[in-house]
């Protein structure tokens, strides 16, 4: 799913009626834009409250044990927002990687958090959610170790997995060090 | 989802003053008129923040960095500047490796080389290789070191002549906490005087600053809070535990 391909300006001008009226739903953008990629919409709408540009207020579970919300609309800008991560193109992913990877090699430990935010540049801004993704893919090639207790959120780099400069590539199945050429299985994990 | 918001919008240390300070100094060196030197150097003490901001203008300008080892060569130096410009197995002589190093820094002129633990080249009399690479090169090179390095560069009067711009590392002030804080304590609630009292007791380091908003967040989370006024715990500050005296090991 590319999100940046999309345009999301006719949605945007539905929130902002609708929230000119009250609270709404997701439904009820669809309603007025029926074109809307369903899952599209709501990942759309989970970040633009993250970004505080909607307020969520959960309503409950439906019938089909669906989690539902109603949104309150607190921004007045007239374009659409722009959400960092979803207008990431292939391009700026890989620099994100490249930065992550960067930080940590010089970090001699890191937390999540700290890791996010000396990566990130004002170009690239990097969430903790994408270096947590990016941490546990090379934690699984144990890559990665804690430092401690699991719990203090402490991690570093193994001196062992720090290569070189390029930053290894997530494959469905692995990793590839482009440093050393070599492609990191991971582990086939067995059902108890 | 959550039902409450949370302020999760990623943010960069870019608006700190000394990572802002650190990459107006690798600007200027890229940006410098054809005939003047091209070395800049980057001081202060330990946590500082000079790696955050070094790391950020390393992340923005493509910058080729190596940390200079206690246990380096000249060798061992070239090869370090040559596997992080992409080569996989330097080989050759000092002369040689000097010579692909040069070649590698020319080619992106721009490009700066980031050299951490400066003062260590010094120390080891390598620092003269520096400006070697740097006259035929003339690639933009930065040398991070502690706040003695401006001092020890002087007995290297070529390498010091060479230098474009001295910039020292300063301690966070109220202002930089506040923009840590926004970071690592995300939505949490917070007064200045709380702050700055992180700030005294983090003796202005960045990354003891780091490390006790780390904890305040914890500590949030653990209890619940939505602001850290409570804060009860102690704040990290880099000092070893004083040692117990024999009545308190008795429990007296």
């Amino acid at each position: 799913m590319n999100i940046s391909k999309r345009n999301w300006q006719a949605e945007w001008d539905a929130i902002r009626h609708l929230g000119s009226l009250g609270n709404f739903t997701a439904d009820a953008i669809i309603a007025h834009v029926p074109q809307s990629p369903v899952v599209a919409l709501h990942t759309w709408l989970n970040a633009l409250v993250k970004l505080g540009h909607l307020k969520g207020l959960y309503l409950g579970k439906d019938a089909h044990s669906h989690h539902r919300f109603a949104f309150h609309l607190l921004s007045a800008d007239a374009k659409a927002p722009a959400i960092p991560r979803m207008q990431m193109d292939h391009s700026d992913r890989a620099r994100a990687r490249d930065q992550l990877w960067t930080t940590m090699r010089v970090l001699s430990t890191f937390s999540l958090a700290e890791l996010a935010a000396v990566a990130s540049t004002d170009e690239i801004p990097i969430s903790v959610n994408m270096a947590k993704h990016y941490v546990s893919v090379l934690a699984r090639i144990d890559m990665i170790r804690f430092v401690g207790a699991k719990s203090a959120g402490i991690m570093r780099l193994k001196p062992s997995a720090n290569s070189g400069p390029f930053a290894p590539i997530v494959r469905k199945n692995g990793v590839f060090d482009r440093n050393r050429d070599v492609f990191f299985a991971f582990a086939m994990e067995v059902a108890a | 989802m959550s039902n409450e918001p949370s302020p999760v919008k990623p943010q960069s240390l870019a608006a700190l003053k000394n990572v802002a300070a650190c990459m107006g100094l690798v600007t200027r060196l890229q940006t410098r008129g054809p005939h003047l030197p091209g070395l800049g150097v980057f001081h202060g003490p330990s946590g500082y923040g000079k790696s955050y901001a070094s790391i950020y203008a390393q992340n923005k300008t493509r910058a080729i960095r190596v940390e200079v080892g206690d246990s380096w060569t000249r060798a061992s130096f070239l090869k370090a500047i040559l596997r992080e410009g992409g080569v996989q197995e330097p080989r050759g002589t000092v002369a040689n490796l000097a010579e692909q190093a040069i070649m590698i820094l020319g080619e992106e002129p721009n490009r700066p080389l980031m050299i951490d633990e400066a003062d260590r080249l010094v120390t080891k009399n390598m620092i003269e290789l520096v400006r070697e690479l740097h006259e035929h090169s003339q690639a933009p090179i930065v040398l991070i070191g502690e706040e003695q390095l401006p001092g020890k560069l002087i007995a290297s009067e070529r390498t010091h002549n060479r230098v474009l711009e001295w910039t020292a590392a300063q301690p966070c002030d109220l202002e930089d906490t506040r923009k840590l804080a926004a970071i690592f304590l995300g939505g949490l609630g917070v007064h200045d005087e709380f702050l700055d009292k992180v700030r005294r007791e983090s003796d202005g380091r960045a990354r003891r600053i780091v490390v006790n908003l780390s904890r305040i967040a914890e500590w949030a989370r653990n209890k619940g809070c939505k602001s850290v006024d409570g804060y009860d715990a102690d704040l990290y500050t880099g000092t070893p535990p004083a040692r117990r005296h024999a009545n308190q090991r008795r429990g007296a």
